[in-house]
């Protein structure tokens, strides 16, 4: 199968990343599959497809099954940090600084750039916005990597994206999202 | 290397403290020194320690908020513009108020008044261009996008500029009756629709950020501009009742951008903490 476009996860313009490529499947896909995503039908047929594939394919179930239990854990992280926001300001950055650290503490086995840059969206949205998440990214993927996003230059985009986010947010969180972005180790 | 602040006694409900009480003062003072409704723009009672307050906390805020962009970057200029801006408020107020408190009458001219009305021009200004210079480094990224509600928006708003100059000059303005006052108080309705066109972009801008401190801050933006606005269109409304409550709440709006910006600073000291404790929680 071709590379995925991650249009939908960063708002932007098409681009190819780069690839757990078990079996031919591309993280971006493997993402998709796993998040349940099928608005578009394009993407739907590949779900089919996939699904296929998992119940014949051992070290593929496997794959799926890490990555269910990663989501799994993103979206508790992101309920936790909801939550937090009807907290008192002090527990509320205890709190995220707490989801960073859990998220950092992930097993990195398998966690691409895509699986990455979820977890920014994840933790940061509630800081920042969805929205300011999003169209930063795909500044710094345009940036850093025009030729797909993977861990040679991960330092990269983070550096571009804290740069992005430090234009219209300042330099302090500008700081916080370099720190978040360098803490997530990611895979080839 | 990001340290952890001390707690801040500033909080958005204070903020709207200030603002309620503000606006329940000019509302008294409006019932107490006149007879017959009034429309907008009895700016010589539009002051008081409240607006000074605001002022000061705008003027402060934004100073740190603007110290947290870099050097020649378009954020930090426009944040400079609006701590000038919440300075020149703290002058007009503060001299609109010291001189009655020493009992001048309200209508008679002075060099202070003078100068106090010249400054409230200023600081509107500034504050119009700030939130214009605002906007351009979200535009880069794509965000605050005009769609075409916004565009019918700004348009009706640019049309009923006649009409606020038509109230403006049927408005029985200023006891001040210098030329120059009277010309600065005429320019008003450029300044309250530019206001509220200014709001218009920054919702736009706040609602494509989806969340978080700092698009709370550009929709406190947008109910300044319509407090404004509203405060100079009130006469036009076939409800009486409405205009006392709607004028002081234009009169008041001052703490509306006190609120915005004290949402921005948030942000930056919500991102300092979080780093710090991050960074902390990393090293033990």
């Amino acid at each position: 199968m071709a590379g995925f476009s991650v249009e939908e996860e960063t708002g932007g313009a098409v681009r190819e990343v780069c690839m757990i490529d078990c079996h031919g499947i591309t993280e971006q896909q493997w993402m998709e599959f796993s998040e349940g995503s099928s608005g578009v039908s394009e993407i739907a047929a590949w779900n089919a497809e996939i699904a296929a594939h998992v119940e014949e394919c051992a070290e593929c179930s496997k794959i799926y099954r890490e990555l269910n239990e990663w989501n799994a854990q993103l979206t508790e992280e992101g309920r936790l940090l909801r939550a937090a926001l009807e907290l008192p300001e002090a527990a509320w950055d205890r709190m995220l600084a707490e989801s960073l650290a859990r998220v950092s503490a992930m097993p990195a086995r398998g966690r691409g750039a895509g699986e990455a840059i979820a977890s920014l969206r994840a933790l940061l949205s509630p800081v920042f916005g969805a929205g300011t998440v999003r169209a930063t990214v795909e500044a710094a993927l345009q940036g850093a990597a025009p030729d797909g996003i993977c861990g040679a230059n991960w330092r990269a985009f983070a550096a571009k994206w804290s740069e992005a986010i430090q234009s219209i947010c300042g330099l302090a969180a500008g700081h916080l999202a370099e720190r978040v972005a360098l803490s997530l180790a990611i895979t080839n | 290397m990001n340290e952890r602040s001390r707690p801040s006694p500033l909080t958005p409900a204070l903020l709207w403290a200030g603002f309620l009480l503000t606006a329940a003062w000019t509302l008294a003072v409006r019932m107490t020194l006149f007879t017959g409704p009034r429309p907008f723009f009895v700016r010589p009672f539009a002051f008081g320690a409240g607006l000074v307050a605001a002022n000061a906390v705008i003027l402060w805020l934004s100073l740190r908020v603007g110290q947290d962009f870099p050097a020649g970057s378009a954020l930090r200029r426009a944040w400079r513009l609006m701590a000038w801006a919440g300075a020149l408020g703290v002058v007009r107020y503060g001299a609109i108020w010291s001189s009655i408190l020493r009992g001048q009458a309200a209508g008679q001219p002075s060099p202070m008044m003078v100068g106090a009305q010249m400054a409230g021009l200023v600081s509107v200004i500034l504050l119009l261009a700030a939130l214009v210079m605002m906007r351009s480094p979200f535009a880069r990224l794509g965000l605050g996008r005009l769609r075409w509600p916004d565009w019918i928006a700004i348009g009706a708003l640019i049309a009923m500029v006649p009409v606020l100059f038509l109230l403006r000059a049927n408005a029985p303005v200023t006891p001040y009756r210098l030329p120059l006052l009277l010309a600065v108080q005429r320019f008003d309705p450029v300044l309250i629709a530019g206001c509220a066109i200014a709001g218009i972009l920054l919702l736009r801008v706040s609602r494509d950020l989806e969340g978080g401190s700092l698009a709370v801050s550009f929709r406190y933006v947008m109910l300044f501009g319509v407090a404004r606005l509203l405060a100079l269109v009130v006469v036009l409304f076939p409800i009486g009742p409405m205009t006392a409550p709607l004028t002081a709440a234009g009169l008041a709006s001052d703490w509306l951008i006190a609120i915005a910006v004290f949402y921005r600073w948030r942000l930056m000291r919500e991102a300092g903490e979080m780093a710090w404790e991050y960074e902390t929680g990393s090293s033990s």
